[in-house]
């Protein structure tokens, strides 16, 4: 049964559409990322599902129920998440936890646990101010863990933070995946690779892709020549474009990517190409289509 | 434990860390103090430093203990109120503008119980410093001047504190309403001006004013009995007030946190 | 002059000076532990200091960051 189902949701500002009319679904125990460019929507859509934002129509079904309010169930990582400065780390936890509606004893243990969790032990009793953005983005990640949520809503949990932070946060990911629901947006596209089940690319307010990550890379999956050259070879490239099992040819300074829709007879045409024309090629790799291809279609369509 | 108790606890630690629950005390102490000491000292003050010629006689009427205590609440009119309204400028704008607001939000916490946490919190650091204030004032003018019946100065202390009690009312709806903290004092310390000034003015037709609480905090403290416009004066402001609560939380409903 | 000291009813003004000490010392410890003021540190120390009761006061409705 589907942890959380949206049908039809609206999120109208003035008279532009943010959010435009869009359905989808989270299975219990999925680690799902929500794709898109900056602007597509995804915090707007985030912010609908953890009750920061009242949709303009439209409706969201929390096992098989209508939920008015989600937020109990729901643990929320903003994107840029704020703290009171002169609270300690531990003293936001419990704060949080009370606030959670758990009493002192049980938010106080609770905040142990996810310091630990979160490998801040040692920083608890300083002032947040002092912390780093790293510190702070763990601490938000045990400040939505607080209350034991049923979905974890991380909103681009790792764009900010250094290659350093983002390991720290993804293999935190990881664990927490095991026990709960997540949720989480990002425009980094290596991330959703590495650790989601599921994956909803957005673009312009609305669904463009959604499925698990192997049919989605199965479905759209493409053979693709990759060909490097030692200088450019411009000229070439733009006349087999006139090739009938050549479908779409894009160049990158010495590289390019050519999608063919036939790879046996195409790679053989080329290469025999290649070979009479004596272009300077360097290297000449037959691969797949990867997310990001088709991620760079959704958005340019 | 409730939400808004936790909410409450963190505004009262709040302001214990950043030292207003000390700050803001002292200084209505002081400026309650420094009426009757000046008062009292006035004449010989004048006599050593004032470089009078020598034969002038002064004629200073010791003012009476009423008066210097009427002078006292005119300074918390004017110091206090500033003092207040700057110290509660950012109540709920700063925690906006930081983002912090939307990380209680998200928590299933009542809209009501945010605003009406933060009203209290105000309304403790302003009664305390009221409080205390006057009482040191009282003590002062009792040992230099003369004393001034304990009533008198109960039931006047209490009128008076139903008009800072609107003053920060009207500053927490402004700091919901607006970002700039600065914006936020501005207008708040604008229109507790302007009311005051237009009921002053047109005293006739305003006598509902919350405003007027500081005539009749005068009026008790002269005659010891209440104007009879009292009682719809006091419907009205504190009818005034819980209109600006409800307000102040309908509005901070639909702001947008956490942008 | 001595005897205007004399005068001075010490028991009436020293409580005065305690707080007006308290409320500079609680100014002081304040801008020496915060991280960031408004302008610079040292100024503030001195405006603390040197001007009685408005100097503390200013210090901390203006020179203090609200976080």
């Amino acid at each position: 049964m589907a942890l959380l189902k949206a049908s039809d949701l609206v999120k109208r500002f003035g008279n532009a559409n943010a959010v435009k009319g869009i359905n989808f679904h989270i299975e219990e125990g999925r680690c799902v990322s929500l794709l898109g460019p900056n602007g597509a929507g995804k915090t707007t859509t985030l912010k609908m599902l953890s009750g920061l934002l009242e949709p303009t129509s439209g409706s969201i079904d929390f096992k098989g129920k209508k939920a008015k309010d989600l937020r109990p169930f729901i643990g929320y990582l903003p994107q840029y998440p704020a703290f009171y400065n002169w609270m300690s780390g531990k003293e936001f936890l419990v704060f949080a936890g009370q606030l959670a509606k758990l009493n002192r004893k049980e938010a106080e243990k609770r905040s142990e646990e996810l310091l630990e969790r979160v490998s801040l032990t040692n920083a608890k009793k300083r002032k947040i101010a002092g912390y780093s953005g790293g510190m702070k983005q763990r601490l938000g990640l045990a400040q939505a863990l607080i209350h034991r949520p049923q979905l974890l809503i991380l909103d681009e949990p790792v764009s900010a933070l250094d290659p350093l932070g983002r390991r720290e946060v993804l293999d935190m990911m990881r664990e927490i995946k095991e026990e709960t629901t997540i949720l989480f947006s990002t425009h980094v596209l290596h991330d959703a690779e590495e650790i989601s089940d599921d994956i909803l690319i957005m673009h312009a307010g609305e669904i463009a892709i959604s499925g698990s990550l192997e049919s989605v890379m199965e479905a759209y999956r493409q053979p693709i020549l990759q060909i490097e050259f030692e200088s450019q070879a411009a000229d070439w490239l733009k006349s087999i474009a006139s090739y009938s099992f050549v479908s779409e040819v894009s160049i990158q300074g010495n590289k390019a990517n050519i999608v063919l829709g036939d790879m046996v007879n195409g790679k053989q045409t080329l290469l025999k190409d290649i070979v009479d024309r004596k272009l300077p090629v360097r290297k000449f790799e037959i691969s797949q289509t990867t997310l990001e291809d088709l991620f760079m279609k959704v958005v340019k369509a | 434990m409730t939400q808004w108790t936790v909410l409450y606890r963190k505004e009262m630690t709040e302001m214990m860390r950043n030292y207003k629950m000390i700050w803001i005390p002292i200084v209505f102490i002081l400026l309650g103090v420094m009426q009757p000491v000046s008062s009292y000292y006035m004449p010989e003050i004048l006599d050593t430093f004032g470089g009078l010629p020598d034969g002038t006689i002064l004629e200073m009427p010791t003012p009476t203990g009423t008066e210097v205590l009427m002078n006292v609440l005119s300074n918390y009119g004017m110091l206090g109120v500033l003092i207040l309204v700057l110290s509660a400028m950012g109540v709920v704008s700063a925690e906006r503008q930081s983002g912090v607001a939307g990380m209680v939000m998200i928590r299933a916490v009542p809209y009501s119980s945010y605003i009406l946490s933060k009203w209290a919190g105000l309304l403790t650091i302003t009664l305390i410093s009221l409080f205390i204030g006057y009482a040191a004032a009282w003590y002062y003018t009792g040992l230099l001047i003369e004393t001034v019946a304990f009533e008198r100065i109960f039931q006047s202390v209490v009128i008076y504190s139903i008009w800072l009690v609107f003053v920060v009312t009207l500053t927490l709806l402004f700091s919901t309403i607006m970002k700039g903290n600065g914006s936020v004092a501005f207008v708040s310390i604008f229109v507790v001006f302007a009311i005051s000034t237009v009921t002053s003015i047109l005293g006739k037709y305003m006598k509902w004013s919350p405003a007027t609480m500081t005539e009749h905090t005068g009026q008790v403290l002269l005659s010891g009995e209440l104007d009879s416009s009292f009682l719809l004066a006091f419907i009205t402001t504190i009818a005034i007030i819980i209109f600006l609560l409800i307000l102040s939380i309908q509005i901070f409903k639909h702001k947008e946190l956490l942008e | 002059m001595n005897e205007l000291l004399n005068g001075i009813p010490w028991g009436a003004i020293a409580p005065i000076l305690v707080l007006q000490l308290i409320l500079m010392i609680t100014a002081f410890v304040s801008c020496i532990r915060e991280e960031n003021t408004n302008g610079p540190k040292w100024l503030w120390i001195l405006i603390i200091l040197i001007i009685q009761l408005i100097g503390p006061v200013l210090y901390f409705v203006v020179g203090r960051r609200n976080d």
